[in-house]
C-alpha cells in the first residue's frame, strides 16, 4: 500500500516538474506559479493550483518584480503550495448582470454601456463582472456593438466572465467575445446560423460578412474560428468538427473534419450547439455552476463578495446596476405588447381607409393617424422595438423612412 | 448511472422494505428483539456502499446522506461511527459534493421510535400494516389524458401546490399519458412519431413546477418519484425531472422521434439543422440539470444517432463491439431501418423507446412496479407509510372537464356569431354587431383561461382581437 502511495506521489511530482506554468515574482520575495489568465496595465490575474483545486489570485502591478512566462516548474525546489501565505489582498467584489431577451432589443449594447458607471461604483475597477446570458438570438447588426462594448469598455475595467443559461444564435456570437465561459447545468450555446423568413439561409455577402465578423470575435475570446463556423454552417458547404483532448496536458486540438479528432463534435451537414457537458469536456467552457457559490469555486476563488440583494428563487443577488437593467427590460417588454396591438390596429384602419369610399375615408384615416402617432411614441422610447414588430416589417434603422412613407400614404388618401 | 448502481440500490431498497416490514409488523410480539438485528443487517449492506461526502473548504471531509439541497445550502445527515445527526452546510463552505450510491443505515433509535409510535391496521390479506406517527407521508398525483391538453402547466402547478399542503415525504407522480392515433379511431400509434419533439415546450414550462418551485416553496423537500406507464410524446421529457424513476412492467418513455424530419421541406437544410440543434440542446439541458445522461435524449429524438450499452450500464455512441454490449439505437439506415412490423409493434430501434427492462439495466429506472403496493415496497415504505388523500387528482380531472366544456362552449359561441343577422336600420345593425363583439369577447375570455390546452386548430387571441377590431370599424362607418 505504502509503495503504491509513494509511486503515486512520484508520478505527481514528475508531472508537475515538467508542467509549463507562469511564475510571478513579488517584491516581498515570494514566487507564485500558475497560469496568467488576464493582464491589464501590469496587473495580473492568475490561476494557481493546489492539487486539483484551482484558485484565482490578483497581483497589482506595484507588487510585481518579474514575470516568467511558460516557465518549467520544478516543484521539488519549492515549498508546497499549501504552505504559501495567501497572495490576494482582500475579498474581491463581484456582480451578475443579466443579458436576456432578443439581441438588439432587450439585449442591447447601449444599455450595457449605460450600466458601466453603476457597475464600477458597486464593485470597483478590477471587480468581477459576470455576464449571465439567456437569449434565443436576434439581430446580427447588434453583435459587433455588444462585442465592442465587452472588449473595449468592460474588459479593461473588470474581470469579465460569461455565465451561459442559453446563448443561441446572435447571443452565442456575442458570448464568445469572452475568454472564460461557465455554463449553468441546463446551459447551451450555438446554433448561430443566419436566416430569415421561412427558414431561408443567409447567403452571399451577408454570409461572408457574418463569417468575417465571427473570425474577429472568436479571436477576441481566444478560440479557433472553426468552432463558431460549425455553429454558423453554410448553405453550400459542410463544416464538420472533431477534437482531441491531450490526456497529458489537457490541451484540445480542433479539426475541421469528422475523423481527424478522437471526438466527433459536429458531423458534417449539422449545426453545432454545445450543452454544459460537451462544452466542459472540450474546454469550451471553464466549468458548470448552478449558482454564484458554485461559480465562485469554479472561478478558482475562495470567496467573492457578491454585491446586491437576494431575492427568492434567484441564483445570484441583484445589484443596483442589475436592478436598473431589469427595470429597463421590463419597460421594453411592456412596450412590446403595446406596440404590437397598436401596430395591428394601425394596419387595420389604414387598409380599411385604402378601400373605403369618399364618405368614409376621412374618419378611417383619422383613426389610422392616431395609431401611427402612438407607434412613433413607442419608437422614440425604444427605437429597436419597431424593428422586431413583425406586423410592421420595418428594416433595421429604417423607421424614419417608413414613418414618412406612411404619412405620405395617408395624406394621399385624403387629398 | 450504471446497471450495478441501479441493481444495488434496488437490492438495498428491497432489504429496507423487508427490514421495515418485519420490524414493524412484528413489533408488538417481538419488541426490540428483531428490530436491532435487522437494523444492523441493513447497516452492513449500506456500509459496503459509498455514503455521500462533502469536501469542505477547511479541508474536512464529512460523510453521510444529503437530505436536501438548495441553491445556497445542503442539509446533511452526518454519520460518524453509526451515529447520525442533521447539519446544514452553506455551499460557500463546500468545495465538492461527492455523491454516494447508497442510503445510509437507519438509526437504531429511529427504529425504536417507530415501534413506540406505531398505529396498526390489518389489510385485506391479513398483513399487518403499521404506520407510525412519524411514518413517511406519501402523496400521489396521477397525470393522465392527453399531454398538452389534460397535462399542461396550469393544472399540474395547481395539483403540485395542493400536494404541498400535505407536506409529503414522497411525492409520487404516476404518469400515464394517452398516446392514441389523433386522427380518430383510437388506433395505437407506433413508438416513433414525427413532430412530437416540439411538445418539449410544454414539458419545459412544466419543468420548474417539479424543480425550482418545489425547492423554493416547499418547507419540507419531498422525494419526487415518477412512476411511468406511458410517457410518450412531450411527456417523455417529464420523468427526467424526477429524483427517481420507476416503471410499470409495460411502461415506456419515447415517441419524440424523429427530430431529423422536423421542418422537412421548409426553407434551407442548414437552417432546419439550426432549428433542430437548438431544440435538442434545450432538451439535453433539462436532462443534465436534473442529473440524467443527455445521450438518452439524443437516442429518444434522433434516427441517425447510434447508442449502445454494456452489462454495467455504460453507454457508447457506436454499435456494440463485443457480446457484452447491446444496441439501444442504430442509425436507421438501409438494413438497419425499422420494418413496418417493428414500428407497429414498437420493437424498432431507429429511435429509442425506453421500456421497463432496459431502463432498469441502464440504471435510469430504479425498479419496476405493477401496482402501488409494489412501488411502495421498492421504495421501502410499504409497511410503514401514511398515504395522504389530496385534491390534486380532482384538480386535474376538473381541468380536463373544463377544457372539454370550454371547447364546446367556444364552438357554440361561434355558431351564435354566425346566427346574428346584421341587417335593418343602422341602429339595428349596430346592436347586431355589438352582440357579435360580445360573443367574441367571451371567446377571448375562455381562451385566456384554457388556451394553453387548445393547441392548434382554434383561433388565437390575436385573431380574435383582430376580428373584434374589424367589427368596430364596421360600426364606425354606420350612419344613421
Amino acid at each position: 500500500m505504502l509503495r503504491t502511495i509513494i509511486a503515486c506521489i512520484a508520478i505527481l511530482l514528475t508531472t508537475a516538474a515538467v508542467s509549463a506554468r507562469d511564475i510571478v515574482t513579488l517584491k516581498d520575495g515570494r514566487m507564485v506559479e500558475g497560469d496568467i489568465i488576464r493582464e491589464i496595465d501590469g496587473n495580473i490575474w492568475m490561476l494557481v493550483y493546489i492539487g486539483d483545486i484551482k484558485k484565482q489570485e490578483f497581483f497589482s502591478a506595484t507588487t510585481i518584480t518579474n514575470i516568467e512566462r511558460d516557465a518549467v516548474v520544478d516543484v521539488a525546489d519549492k515549498p508546497a503550495a499549501g504552505d504559501e501565505p495567501a497572495a490576494r489582498s482582500g475579498v474581491p467584489r463581484g456582480m451578475v448582470i443579466t443579458l436576456e431577451g432578443m439581441v438588439g432589443v432587450e439585449m442591447a449594447a447601449h444599455k450595457l454601456e449605460e450600466l458601466i458607471p453603476m457597475i464600477e461604483e458597486e464593485i470597483g475597477e478590477g471587480g468581477i463582472l459576470v455576464l449571465k446570458i439567456n437569449s434565443g438570438g436576434g439581430f446580427l447588426a447588434e453583435i459587433p456593438l455588444l462585442s465592442d462594448t465587452i472588449e473595449y469598455k468592460l474588459k479593461p475595467k473588470f474581470e469579465v466572465v460569461g455565465w451561459i443559461e442559453s446563448a443561441i444564435s446572435a447571443a452565442a456570437m456575442t458570448g464568445i467575445t469572452l475568454e472564460r465561459l461557465y455554463f449553468m447545468p441546463e446551459g447551451n450555446l450555438g446554433a448561430a446560423t443566419g436566416w430569415s423568413g421561412a427558414l431561408v439561409a443567409v447567403r452571399g455577402r451577408g454570409l461572408a460578412e457574418a463569417k468575417f465578423l465571427m473570425e474577429k470575435i472568436s479571436a477576441r475570446g481566444g478560440r479557433p474560428y472553426k468552432i463558431m463556423e460549425a455553429m454558423q454552417g453554410d448553405p453550400d458547404n459542410d463544416f464538420p468538427l472533431s477534437a482531441t483532448v491531450d490526456p497529458q496536458t489537457g490541451e484540445v486540438s480542433w479539426y475541421q473534419s469528422e475523423d481527424d479528432g478522437e471526438i466527433l463534435v459536429n458531423p458534417g451537414g449539422e449545426i453545432l450547439t454545445f450543452n454544459s457537458v460537451t462544452a466542459e469536456q472540450l474546454q469550451f467552457s471553464e466549468g458548470v455552476a448552478r449558482d454564484v457559490y458554485e461559480l465562485t469555486r469554479e472561478m478558482g476563488y475562495d470567496e467573492i463578495d457578491w454585491v446586491g440583494e437576494w431575492e427568492e428563487g434567484m441564483v445570484h443577488p441583484i445589484s443596483k446596476a442589475e436592478q436598473a437593467n431589469r427595470r429597463w427590460r421590463g419597460f421594453i417588454d411592456s412596450n412590446k405588447g403595446g406596440l404590437s396591438r397598436v401596430a395591428r390596429k394601425y394596419l387595420l384602419y389604414r387598409n380599411a381607409a385604402g378601400g373605403a369610399g369618399p364618405d368614409d375615408v376621412g374618419i378611417l384615416v383619422g383613426k389610422a393617424r392616431g395609431f401611427l402617432r402612438q407607434i412613433k411614441r413607442y419608437a422614440k422610447e425604444s427605437p429597436k422595438l419597431v424593428t422586431v414588430t413583425p406586423e410592421l416589417g420595418i428594416g433595421w434603422d429604417d423607421f424614419d423612412r417608413w414613418y414618412t412613407q406612411q404619412e405620405d400614404y395617408l395624406r394621399q388618401l385624403t387629398d | 448511472m450504471s446497471t450495478n448502481t441501479g441493481t444495488i440500490q434496488s437490492t438495498v431498497k428491497a432489504l429496507r422494505g423487508l427490514a421495515g416490514g418485519l420490524t414493524l409488523g412484528a413489533a408488538v410480539a417481538l419488541t426490540g428483539m428483531l428490530a436491532i438485528p435487522m437494523a444492523q443487517a441493513e447497516a452492513a449492506v449500506a456500509s459496503e456502499l459509498a455514503l455521500d461526502k462533502l469536501i469542505l473548504s477547511n479541508g474536512k471531509i464529512i460523510e453521510g446522506e444529503i437530505l436536501s439541497e438548495t441553491a445556497t445550502e445542503v442539509r446533511f445527515k452526518v454519520i460518524v461511527a453509526g451515529i447520525s445527526a442533521p447539519a446544514t452546510f452553506k455551499k460557500s463552505q463546500i468545495i465538492k459534493i461527492v455523491r454516494g450510491d447508497a442510503d445510509p443505515a437507519p438509526d437504531a433509535n429511529d427504529a425504536d421510535d417507530n415501534r413506540a409510535n406505531a398505529d396498526q391496521t390489518v389489510d385485506d390479506d391479513g398483513v399487518v400494516i403499521s404506520a407510525s406517527t412519524d411514518a413517511p407521508r406519501v402523496y400521489v398525483i396521477n397525470l393522465k389524458g392527453r399531454f398538452g391538453r389534460a397535462i399542461t402547466p396550469t393544472p399540474v402547478r395547481a395539483a403540485v401546490q395542493a400536494a404541498r399542503k400535505a407536506e409529503p415525504d414522497f411525492l409520487i407522480v404516476h404518469l400515464d399519458n394517452a398516446w392514441e392515433y389523433r386522427g380518430g379511431g383510437g388506433v395505437q400509434l407506433p413508438d416513433e412519431i414525427q413532430g412530437s419533439f416540439d411538445e418539449f415546450t410544454i414539458a419545459d414550462a412544466i419543468e420548474p413546477i417539479f424543480t425550482k418551485e418545489i425547492e423554493l416553496e416547499w418547507e419540507k423537500q419531498p422525494h419526487v418519484v415518477f412512476w411511468v406507464g406511458n410517457a410518450m410524446g412531450g411527456a417523455a421529457f417529464l420523468p427526467f425531472l424526477a429524483d427517481e424513476i420507476y416503471m410499470e412492467p409495460d411502461g415506456r418513455i419515447g415517441g419524440i422521434g424523429t427530430l431529423e424530419e422536423m421542418f422537412e421541406g421548409v426553407g434551407d437544410e442548414v437552417v432546419r439543422q439550426k432549428q433542430r440543434s437548438l431544440r435538442l440542446a434545450r432538451a439535453q439541458g433539462l436532462a443534465i440539470a436534473n442529473g440524467y445522461d443527455y445521450r438518452f435524449i439524443n437516442a429518444l429524438a434522433r434516427r441517425s444517432y447510434v447508442l449502445s450499452y454494456d452489462i454495467y450500464g455504460n453507454l457508447y455512441e457506436r454499435m456494440p463491439e463485443n457480446p457484452n454490449e447491446f444496441v439501444l439505437t442504430d442509425n436507421g439506415k438501409g438494413d438497419n431501418a425499422d420494418t413496418e412490423n417493428q414500428k407497429v409493434r414498437g420493437t424498432g430501434n431507429d429511435v429509442l423507446t425506453l421500456k421497463a427492462d432496459t431502463s432498469l439495466k441502464l440504471g435510469l429506472s430504479s425498479g419496476t412496479a405493477a401496482d402501488m403496493d409494489e412501488l411502495l415496497e421498492l421504495l421501502g415504505i410499504l409497511r410503514n407509510h401514511e398515504m395522504i388523500e389530496g385534491r390534486s387528482d380532482k384538480i386535474l380531472a376538473a381541468w380536463s372537464k373544463n377544457v372539454d366544456n370550454s371547447l364546446r362552449q367556444m364552438r357554440s359561441l361561434y355558431r351564435d356569431i354566425e346566427a346574428v343577422q346584421v341587417a335593418g336600420t343602422p341602429a339595428e345593425m349596430r346592436r347586431a354587431l355589438s352582440s357579435q363583439i360580445s360573443y367574441l369577447e367571451r371567446i377571448r375570455g375562455i381562451f385566456y383561461k384554457y388556451g394553453e390546452a387548445f393547441g392548434g386548430g382554434v383561433a388565437n387571441i390575436t385573431q380574435i382581437e383582430t376580428q373584434i377590431e374589424q367589427i368596430r370599424i364596421q360600426i364606425l362607418l354606420l350612419r344613421d
